[in-house]
């Protein structure tokens, strides 16, 4: 019986391991062979150092690599800021009105970084955005006279403002846990010796919670690297280039060169992975040296901001206008407009549902939309499935080669979604897996967003069933069930909220993805963020764009707080 | 009278092959039409849009090909640009063969041919133009172009505007005020010997970059953000975008230039795919886009029609003026001479 089980548990490891293989190592492993070789991968041609030597030798690449890191650096540095003081105004202050600040926070999730950074366009253009119109007017009126500006949404620096804005919610969401879960005797002492509140912050809270801090910048920095939206929104109209642009440009336009993408996407990798090192060594460090959760009881300690606290209220304000109502309210404007233009009592006669009318109107918009549905749906759903199996078999057996597994999947997180969506180009698209037919549906799509989310998804899985104590299980096994009767009656049930919430985070994240779908788009596996893009893009009909935008953000919007609800009712009934 | 004679007889001979020749081009047709009124169907994909600022444009052409052959359906849809056909030849590369008419650039049908992926046909035997076939013989180029360069007005006047030449693109005068596509097909004619030759017009790249010239990955987007101001010169608009914008977008304050030479760029390459559903049918709408009456209502919807047509307004604009071509030896070398200038442009795709 034991044996058969055994042989059973053997079976499904090899299965496993033969999934991830197929879903990480292969696309990769294809990766690498093709960055030695010229030619489309339609008809590739000898094995070369070619693509190397053309990418290393010209300081275009290194002008690139030290964008991706300005970009990232000051993005990460800009996102860290805010997100920090939001949590400890949150999560430490006696700010006013901190439930609803909290909700403010959460809603800039349900504005795809695509539509962000479009947004932008339309009020930081240097001629044409209204921003810059409206700046022009005012300096005019005081005597100033410039011709256009005077800011440009198309620079590095647009790019740094659209990503650092774009991360608080995450890195929040991150590190509100950490101020509030904080042991206040350190900070209760400081007082105690005649500190004040900012020399208490500044010695004590940031120094206790550095760990937490560090792991959320690595992981912020991490994300920065391999963004995609604004550098491709407003980098490449201003030749901005960073890695993420780079491979795109170099597989799609405006002579394709796979091998050259290839080779740019190896060394992406490379430095992505050793990001994704430092991250974990950041986690593993925050858990085992800074243990500043303890067995006692305690309520951390609310500081009094006084006449600040007003003014810090204002700052949530400001953000929410930033990050939400000001491109918000643009995105509105223009896809009201069958033509873009500033803001104007002429504009405003103009105004019309054509748009909205013609997103209706147009077929592939409601392919779009079922085809969304589909990744979305199957995505979270494999992913978790996955990602149970994988930790159930970690954690829960004794198979060797089971901390591999762990590795691998791990892996996956240092794969940015342009890597993964390129790796997979070329797997599909050349034998043995061409025959497979799978280039050009959904399921392409959904595999690739797998992969990417595979990492998030199995640490999840792994701290829910490391929390479940085996004896509940032996005890089910005892009584005569088997291993499935045991898995679906006694394990799932316990672990379901965390199953939930997982699921929630990879849907939510699929539903907005741009670079995989945009990169393995084909004719019928379009989805509602590639549509868009289309729009904007190829058919150079921004008020059309606009108007699929808003109506995405509706859709983004219910799914945001429908998902909330759901994860507060998992977690309920446990 | 023996001279006469023999020339009599050399006359009716030509006249005998001539009628043969016909008579084999309308067996041939007969053939095609035949095939195609048994299929029933034809799926088009091509780069016209189906509307354009809420007039019909494709729908006109597709209307005017179903009232000629009623008895074949047309389903249409648009593939776009460069991005949109590295798309086409991965799809019909992994298969998925979705249309019977399709579109790719001039520069990929190479690729697509050595992989197989294109219909081999014979257009000369439809009497097709030799300027509008494919040096590769793998399909023909539907749709004709000019490259002029379009200016805002409210930002640079006529009395300017009218006046502005290719060199003016490079011009530091202009530094930072000129945007251009990213493929600058315009410049790749230049290369050819003999109009400015490989040196001048690497030169004249190389200064573009320096004058810090904005380049764009979509020419529609392009023209709209000139449309907006975003910058007030675009040095290299195809006539067609042009017009449409004046035409259906009411964009009635940008004014176009075609500065001599004219480039007469062909692009856009139109075939069967290997595997196509309805490949009779497909050769049909192809055959029909290239006569006159094909021709005459791509200009009236794109204008974009052949300039070896009568009355189309290519014809009109290049009546007395220097047009050059992309000669098929050139145009067999196209994707090496565009990346010799996108490198001098400064541009990331290198050799």
């Amino acid at each position: 019986m034991t044996e058969r089980r055994s042989a059973g548990t053997l079976v499904f490891f090899a299965l496993v391991v033969g999934i991830l293989l197929w879903l990480i190592l292969i696309p990769l492993g294809q990766m690498f062979l093709n960055s030695f070789r010229t030619g489309h991968p339609v008809a590739p041609g000898p094995f070369t150092f070619k693509n190397y030597t053309t990418a290393y030798t010209n300081p275009l690449t290194y002008r690139m690599i030290l964008n991706t890191v300005a970009f990232a650096g000051a993005g990460t540095a800009i996102t860290v800021g805010i997100a920090v003081l939001f949590a400890w105004l949150l999560e430490r202050t006696n700010l006013p009105l901190r439930n609803l600040c909290w909700s403010l926070l959460l809603v800039p999730m349900a504005m795809p970084g695509l539509l962000f950074s479009i947004a932008y366009v339309f009020l930081f253009a240097p001629q044409s955005g209204v921003v810059n119109v409206f700046l022009r007017a005012a300096l005019e009126s005081l005597g100033f006279s410039i011709s256009e500006g005077p800011i440009n949404i198309y620079s590095l620096g647009g790019m740094i403002f659209l990503d650092g804005i774009r991360g608080v919610t995450t890195v929040f969401l991150i590190i509100a846990g950490a101020f509030r879960m904080t042991d206040p005797a350190f900070e209760e002492a400081s007082w105690a010796a005649g500190a004040h509140n900012w020399t208490t912050v500044r010695r004590i809270t940031l120094p206790v919670l550095k760990p937490a801090l560090l792991a959320a910048t690595i992981y912020e920095f991490t994300s920065s690297m391999e963004s995609f939206e604004a550098p491709l929104v407003v980098g490449l109209p201003a030749g901005v280039y960073v890695y993420s642009t780079m491979i795109y440009v170099s597989t799609r336009e405006p002579i394709a060169n796979y091998g050259l993408g290839a080779a740019f996407g190896g060394s992406y990798f490379l430095l992505a992975v050793a990001f994704a090192y430092l991250y974990q060594r950041a986690v593993l460090l925050q858990s085992e040296r800074f243990a500043t959760v303890t067995g006692k009881a305690y309520r951390p300690r609310v500081m009094e901001l006084g006449p600040w606290r007003y003014p810090a209220l204002a700052l949530f304000f400001i953000y929410f206008l930033i990050a939400v109502a000001l491109p918000l309210a643009v995105l509105i404007w223009t896809s009201l407009l069958r033509f873009y233009e500033p803001p104007s009592w002429e504009a405003l006669s103009k105004m019309t549902l054509d748009n909205y009318r013609l997103i209706f109107r147009e077929r592939g918009v409601l392919t779009a939309a079922w085809n969304t549905l589909i990744v979305t749906v199957f995505t979270a759903t494999a992913t978790v499935a996955l990602s149970f199996s994988v930790s159930w078999l970690v954690v829960r057996t004794k198979v060797k080669g089971r901390f591999a597994l762990d590795a691998l999947t791990f892996a996956s997180h240092a794969v940015p979604g342009v890597v993964v969506a390129l790796s997979f180009i070329l797997v599909y698209l050349q034998p043995p897996f061409r025959y497979l037919g799978l280039y050009g549906t959904v399921w392409i799509v959904s595999l690739a967003l797998i992969t990417q989310y595979l990492a998030f998804g199995t640490r999840a899985t792994n701290a829910a069933i490391t929390q479940i104590h085996r004896e509940l299980e032996e005890a089910g096994e005892v009584s005569g069930a088997g291993k499935v009767r045991v898995l679906w009656q006694i394990t799932y049930p316990l672990i379901r909220p965390a199953f939930v919430s997982a699921w929630i985070w990879v849907a939510a994240h699929a539903v907005r993805s741009f670079s995989i779908p945009l990169l393995l788009a084909s004719r019928e596996n379009r989805t509602l963020s590639v549509m868009l893009w289309y729009f904007w893009d190829e058919e150079g009909n921004k008020a059309a764009a606009a108007a699929l935008g808003v109506l995405l953000i509706l859709l983004l919007t219910f799914f945001t707080f429908s998902g909330r609800v759901l994860i507060a009712r998992g977690f309920s009934q446990r | 009278m023996a001279i006469l004679l023999q020339l009599a007889c050399a006359v009716l001979l030509a006249l005998v092959f001539i009628a043969r020749a016909l008579a084999q081009d309308q067996k041939l047709m007969d053939r095609i039409i035949a095939g195609a009124r048994k299929e029933g169907q034809v799926k088009v994909g091509l780069t016209t849009r189906w509307e354009e600022g809420g007039k019909p444009a494709a729908k006109r052409i597709v209307e005017l090909f179903q009232s000629r052959y009623p008895f074949v359906k047309v389903d249409y849809e648009r593939i776009g640009g460069s991005r949109e056909r590295e798309r086409v030849l991965s799809e019909l590369a992994a298969g998925r063969v979705s249309h019977d008419v399709a579109v790719l650039s001039s520069t990929q049908v190479p690729v697509a041919l050595k992989a197989n992926l294109i219909e081999r046909i014979d257009w000369k035997a439809f009497a097709v133009h030799p300027r509008h076939i494919h040096q590769d013989g793998g399909g023909v180029f539907y749709r004709s172009q000019v490259y002029g360069i379009a200016y805002n007005r409210k930002l640079v006047p006529d009395s300017i505007g009218e006046k502005l030449t290719w060199e003016d693109c490079a011009d530091p005068k202009w530094k930072k005020k000129v945007a251009m596509d990213n493929r600058p097909r315009h410049l790749e004619i230049f290369w050819q010997p003999h109009v400015w030759g490989r040196e001048k017009t690497l030169t004249h790249a190389r200064a573009l970059a320096a004058n810090q010239t904005t380049f764009e990955r979509s020419r529609s987007d392009g023209m709209t953000k000139l449309s907006l101001g975003e910058y007030p010169i675009f040095c290299g608009a195809t006539y067609s975008t042009y017009k449409e914008l004046v035409t259906y977008r009411e964009a009635r304050h940008l004014g176009y230039t075609l500065p001599e030479p004219v480039p007469v760029p062909q692009g856009d390459v139109v075939f069967v795919p290997r595997g196509a559903a309805h490949p009779n049918a497909g050769t049909l709408w192809i055959v029909w886009s290239l006569t006159e009456e094909g021709q005459k209502i791509l200009d009236a919807v794109e204008f974009s029609g052949s300039p070896f047509i009568p009355g189309t307004e290519l014809q009109k604009l290049l009546k007395g003026k220097k047009a050059v071509w992309y000669e098929p030896q050139y145009a067999a070398k196209a994707e090496e001479i565009l990346k010799e200038i996108i490198e001098a442009i400064g541009l990331p795709i290198v050799r």
